[in-house]
């Protein structure tokens, strides 16, 4: 333990020596902004542990697995309002922090509540007997589309043995001759007469490319025109004559022809229909019955009956394959009919996917044949249930949002199309779905700020907890917990100790000593980890030994972010001098997010101050990316001291090492009041205590986010460092009840190698940071001048004297110019 | 010998097939002229002959053409007819020519104008004496086509293939009719040949008038073919039946190929001719 060991190479009055001295002075202040008592918090209070007696089973194995999310019942009230409630805009935005669970949790209490609901209706695609270019909708009873389909496919199967055979069969082919010899009597024989009549006439009826012609002709060879150009005039009219007859006889033959031939093709027609009519009804006779209870089905059988009956020549053909497979019927849909509602939780949605796709109807081709290239969508699987989907998704793909509020407020599902040309082919399909989007408020404030429809779409917010208050009954509820995470995960039982473990390990994630977190997949993660320790070690249960190991080794493979800081913390020396106190240094602490886990972070913070140039404080922050609260900075300062004068400071604030991180949650602010109050007042920091938290104008002290590994992070560093002295934190009073801090943290603090401090002014922290009194403000307006304060306001003083002594030559302040750069 | 046409590298005859003047082809009977090209791998000759009598009609002064529609009859001129008839028959050739090809059979076209049946003597004497004439036009009764003239007059001719104007197939079961003992062996190759190259059976049709002698007769077929794989025989007595009724049969048996004997017991002359054809379904091989 490196205090002892420190403590052990120095007498113990010299090493606490500068902090007694520093206390002596504190005292001797007095009352009015004297340091408050320094004894630190108790380390009772920085762990509120588990008893693991008290949780009353032995292993998980003795326990019946939670069902279902727990600690969310308010969240889960408003998610089944937001299911209840009809039309199109009330979808449901769940707030949930992003890998928290939420969507495990959401869709587990869903799951049970859409399997016992009605299953919606399954969907088919069907050719249009009045549009070839269109594709029908079909609903169907649950369970029934494959049925449907299949059935559909096997009576074409059919007709395409049955249909030749009936058309090649005798009596059609008996009765289709007699209906051409009919025609062929009354048109022929009126030909063949005309014929004959000719030929007694000795008239030549002769074929010409485009009809006929008639000659006068001899010895059956048509006379030659010199021969009858030759011919007495009396002979050449009587032919002419003849012919001329003969003519008008059969432009009256050819003139009935047409209406000849339409009879004769009414007539096949109907000897078409009657001949494939039989095989067709047989075809679909069992189908109809089997769906007798479906009217859409029934109607539609009953178009594709007389269609299959109109067009039943494409069956007699072998090249026309594709001609019969518009009669496909293209399942979209099909559920089993006790499925229930469905519940689809999408994780990677596309516009495509989304919508479903079809192919388009290539060289002019009916759309039927495009039936075999439709893609159903994951609208057409959630259709009738509830889609779950990350809102980060949509964010990073406007094109699928979009995608999905033209179903919502269309209330369709339109299939895509990669041509235009194919799109209006397939009728869309009515879309009626739960829509659950799970985000943080950020990621609702960017789709809402992206598209006004969105909140119009999206009327219902559920928010779940991210922690539970901790009660005996809570913390059974979460061991039943555990104990389906270990169900589902199929680890080994976990025993009593080392689900306590795992409950304090909760309670540390939740960041208060006095809730569990409600992160399922983070505790779940951690149980599957633990699983494996407790492997390692041979053990049949797991133990709080088995956690405990896994935390540690959790902590030090992802701790590369950590590592790297700590030779950069070295390198700066950060802790180096400590034995004493510096004026405008202080230590400082942040966090970060990395990895999953949560890294603390120590930092060196160096104020230095001099005229400003303007009328107000001029703070330049090296090394922080962010610097909102330079501001309140300023305001503290000029709120606090520059009452009677202006506030002509220019500081410069030096973060060491750098905290340009975005995710840091750090305890800064603080830190830099103290760093440059101190620089104004010329009077040292003590060194050995860190400083975290931020501020408020007024010089409230504000809690911080991470606290357990801020105060951590410094804890490891001094025991890296081998820090002397009583080395301690000071931590917001806010953050108290979010004091979860490692064992050995505690048992520091209880053997008195480290404290914490809870402070809630600057002049708090001032005064335990330089054991002097800070000074109150006189009936005069002004800190006396001997106090920490009071130094501060005549440094102050001295400044905006300068600065108008300076009076306009503004740019002639060498101080400004250092400060900018 | 009979039933036969010279092969294509022998250049002793060709499948001749016969485009007649102003009618509509029958595609049957071309698709005909390629199957027995391809069964006996010859040559086909499309000839196309606009028949000079058309030319004698439309040089008299009166001369009118009256449309197939009967409505608008008009003047008919020499020129005029000549453009329509090289129209017409450009068409045609074309699309024969197009056929052979996809049917892999060397082909040759020729347009000529003279008197039909001189044309093809002419055509099948130049190309050898083993020709077959095809008729590429549906035959009709009363059409003016007389196969007696055109057997007469085309010595270089082993048959003549007709088809009726409601022919469509060509597949089917090729049926050599034998009226006469001493020729099934060649008519029985024949069908085997054709057979082979529409994939289906050869079949013999025995007619006799044999009163009662059937089984005699069947026997002494056997005994002729040999060897020869087996092979489905009908013994038709011809006293009891009529070339009508003996053509309904074989086509309900769905003939593709008839051959027949012009002159036999089938086909006893050319009144016969047309009426079978337009029972049969299939073309009709006519020999000698």
């Amino acid at each position: 333990m490196f205090f002892k060991r420190r403590n052990k190479e120095k007498p113990a009055e010299a090493a606490e020596a500068p902090v007694a001295a520093m206390t002596e002075t504190a005292s001797a202040a007095g009352a009015g902004g004297a340091p408050p008592e320094s004894d630190g918090i108790s380390a009772d209070s920085l762990r509120r542990g588990v008893d693991a007696a008290s949780l009353g089973f032995k292993t998980t194995a003795d326990l019946e697995p939670e069902d279902g999310p727990f600690g969310q019942d308010r969240a889960l009230a408003d998610l089944d309002f937001g299911l209840k409630m009809p039309g199109r805009d009330f979808n449901i935005f769940v707030l949930g922090p992003p890998g928290s669970g939420t969507r495990a949790s959401v869709c587990a209490h869903l799951e049970k509540k859409q399997r016992s609901a009605e299953t919606p209706p399954d969907w088919i695609y069907v050719p249009s007997f009045d549009d070839p270019h269109r594709l029908r909708a079909l609903r169907l009873p649950a369970g029934r589309a494959a049925l449907f389909s299949e059935r559909i496919d096997t009576a074409v199967a059919e007709l395409r043995a049955t249909l030749p055979a009936a058309f090649e069969a005798e009596d059609y082919r008996a009765r289709h001759r007699a209906i051409e010899e009919d025609y062929r009597s009354a048109h022929d024989d009126a030909l063949d007469a005309l014929h004959a009549k000719a030929a007694e006439q000795n008239i030549a009826v002769l074929r010409t490319p485009l009809g006929f012609g008639m000659a006068p002709m001899h010895d059956g060879q048509v006379v030659k025109p010199e021969v009858f150009n030759q011919l007495p005039q009396v002979m050449r009219r009587d032919v002419e004559s003849r012919v001329g007859a003969l003519q008008s006889e059969l432009e009256a033959i050819l003139t009935s022809a047409p209406a000849v031939d339409k009879e004769r093709r009414r007539q096949l027609a109907v000897l078409n229909v009657e001949t494939a009519r039989h095989p067709i009804e047989a075809a679909l006779d069992g189908l109809s019955q089997d769906f007798a209870d479906v009217p859409d089905a029934t109607a539609f059988l009953a178009e594709m009956e007389r269609d299959l009956i109109a067009n039943a020549q494409a069956f007699l053909s072998t090249t026309q394959d594709s001609g019969l497979r518009r009669y496909a019927a293209h399942v979209v849909v099909a559920r089993a009919n006790d499925a229930g509602a469905p519940l689809v939780s999408e994780t990677d949605p596309t516009p495509l996917g989304l919508t479903g796709s079809i192919g388009s109807a290539a060289d002019g081709a009916p759309a039927a044949s495009a039936t075999r290239r439709i893609r159903a969508g994951v609208l057409h699987q959630t259709n009738g249930g509830v889609l779950v989907i990350d809102a980060r998704c949509l964010i990073a793909a406007p094109e699928t949002w979009k995608a999905l509020k033209t179903a919502l407020k269309t209330r369709e599902i339109r299939l895509f199309s990669p041509s235009s040309c194919a799109s209006a082919v397939a009728d869309a399909i009515p879309f009626d779905a739960k829509v659950i989007l799970i985000g943080t408020p950020d990621d609702y404030t960017q789709l809402d700020a992206a598209d006004a429809d969105f909140a119009l779409l999206f009327k219902v917010q559920v928010c779940f907890e991210p922690a539970i208050a901790r009660s005996a009954v809570n913390d059974n509820r979460f061991a039943r917990l555990i104990a389906s995470v270990v169900a589902t995960h199929a680890l080994k039982p976990l025993d009593a100790g080392g689900v306590a473990r795992l409950i304090e390990e909760a309670s540390r994630l939740a960041g208060h000593r006095d809730k569990v977190t409600l992160d399922v997949e983070r505790i779940a993660d951690i149980a599957r980890e633990v699983d494996v320790w407790s492997q390692h070690s041979g053990r049949d249960v797991t133990t709080a030994e088995d956690v405990a190991r896994a935390m540690t080794e959790r902590a030090q493979r992802a701790d590369r972010v950590r590592e790297r800081t700590r030779s950069r913390q070295a390198s700066a020396s950060l802790l180096g001098e400590t034995a004493g106190g510096r004026a405008g240094h202080i230590i400082a602490l942040s966090a970060r997010d990395a990895g999953g886990i949560r890294l603390g972070a120590v930092h060196r913070v160096v104020a230095r101050a001099h005229p400003g140039r303007g009328r107000s404080a001029e703070i330049v922050h090296a090394g922080a990316t962010d610097a909102r609260h330079a501001p309140i900075l300023r305001s503290y300062l000029a709120g606090t001291f520059a009452q009677t004068f202006p506030l002509a400071l220019g500081a410069m604030l030096t973060i060491d090492p750098p905290s340009d991180n975005v995710a840091v949650q750090g305890g800064a602010p603080l830190a830099e009041v103290l760093a440059l109050v101190s620089a104004l007042a010329d009077e040292p920091l003590r060194q050995d205590l860190a400083v975290t938290g931020t501020i408020d104008a007024g010089g409230e002290v504000q809690a911080v986010d991470g606290i357990n590994e801020h105060i951590e992070a410094f804890f490891d560093a001094c025991q890296a460092h081998a820090l002397s002295g009583t080395p301690g934190v000071l931590i917001p009073d806010g953050n108290r009840p979010h004091l979860m801090l490692r064992q050995d943290v505690v048992d520091a603090v209880r053997d008195g190698r480290f404290v914490l401090h809870a402070i809630k002014t600057v002049d708090d922290a001032l005064a335990l940071m330089t054991a002097r009194d800070t000074g109150l403000r006189g009936a005069d307006g002004h800190f006396a001048p001997d106090t920490l304060n009071g130094r501060a306001e005549a440094k102050l003083r001295a400044f905006a004297e300068i600065q108008r002594a300076f009076g306009r030559g503004v740019d002639t302040v060498a101080g400004v110019r250092e400060g900018r750069t | 010998m009979i039933t036969h046409v010279a092969e294509a590298g022998e250049q002793r005859g060709r499948v001749v097939l016969w485009m007649g003047g102003a009618n509509d082809p029958q595609e049957t009977a071309i698709e005909a002229a390629f199957r027995l090209a391809q069964a006996f791998q010859a040559e086909v000759e499309s000839l196309f002959v606009a028949d000079h009598q058309l030319f004698d009609l439309a040089a008299l002064p009166f001369a009118r053409e009256i449309p197939l529609s009967g409505r608008g009859s008009r003047h008919l001129t020499v020129d005029g007819l000549a453009r329509q008839l090289k129209a017409h028959a450009s068409a045609l050739q074309r699309r024969v020519l197009a056929q052979a090809h996809a049917a892999d059979v060397r082909a040759q076209a020729r347009i000529v104008r003279a008197e039909p049946v001189h044309a093809l003597a002419e055509a099948c004497a130049r190309n050898g004496p083993w020709n077959v004439v095809t008729m590429g036009m549906p035959l009709r009764r009363g059409g003016g086509t007389s196969l007696a003239d055109l057997f007469a007059t085309v010595h270089a001719t082993t048959g003549v293939v007709v088809a009726g104007p409601k022919a469509w197939r060509t597949s089917g079961p090729v049926i050599a009719v034998v009226d006469d003992l001493e020729r099934t062996m060649p008519m029985m190759r024949a069908a085997r040949r054709i057979a082979a190259a529409t994939e289906s059976e050869a079949r013999l049709c025995l007619l006799d008038r044999a009163q009662g002698h059937d089984g005699w007769l069947e026997g002494q077929v056997r005994l002729a073919l040999g060897a020869s794989p087996a092979v489905a025989l009908d013994v038709v007595d011809m006293g009891l039946e009529s070339p009508r009724s003996v053509a309904q049969t074989m086509r309900r048996q769905g003939a593709g190929f008839v051959i027949a004997r012009f002159g036999g017991l089938l086909v006893r002359d050319e009144e016969d001719v047309a009426p079978l054809a337009e029972i049969l379904e299939g073309p009709l091989f006519l020999v000698r």
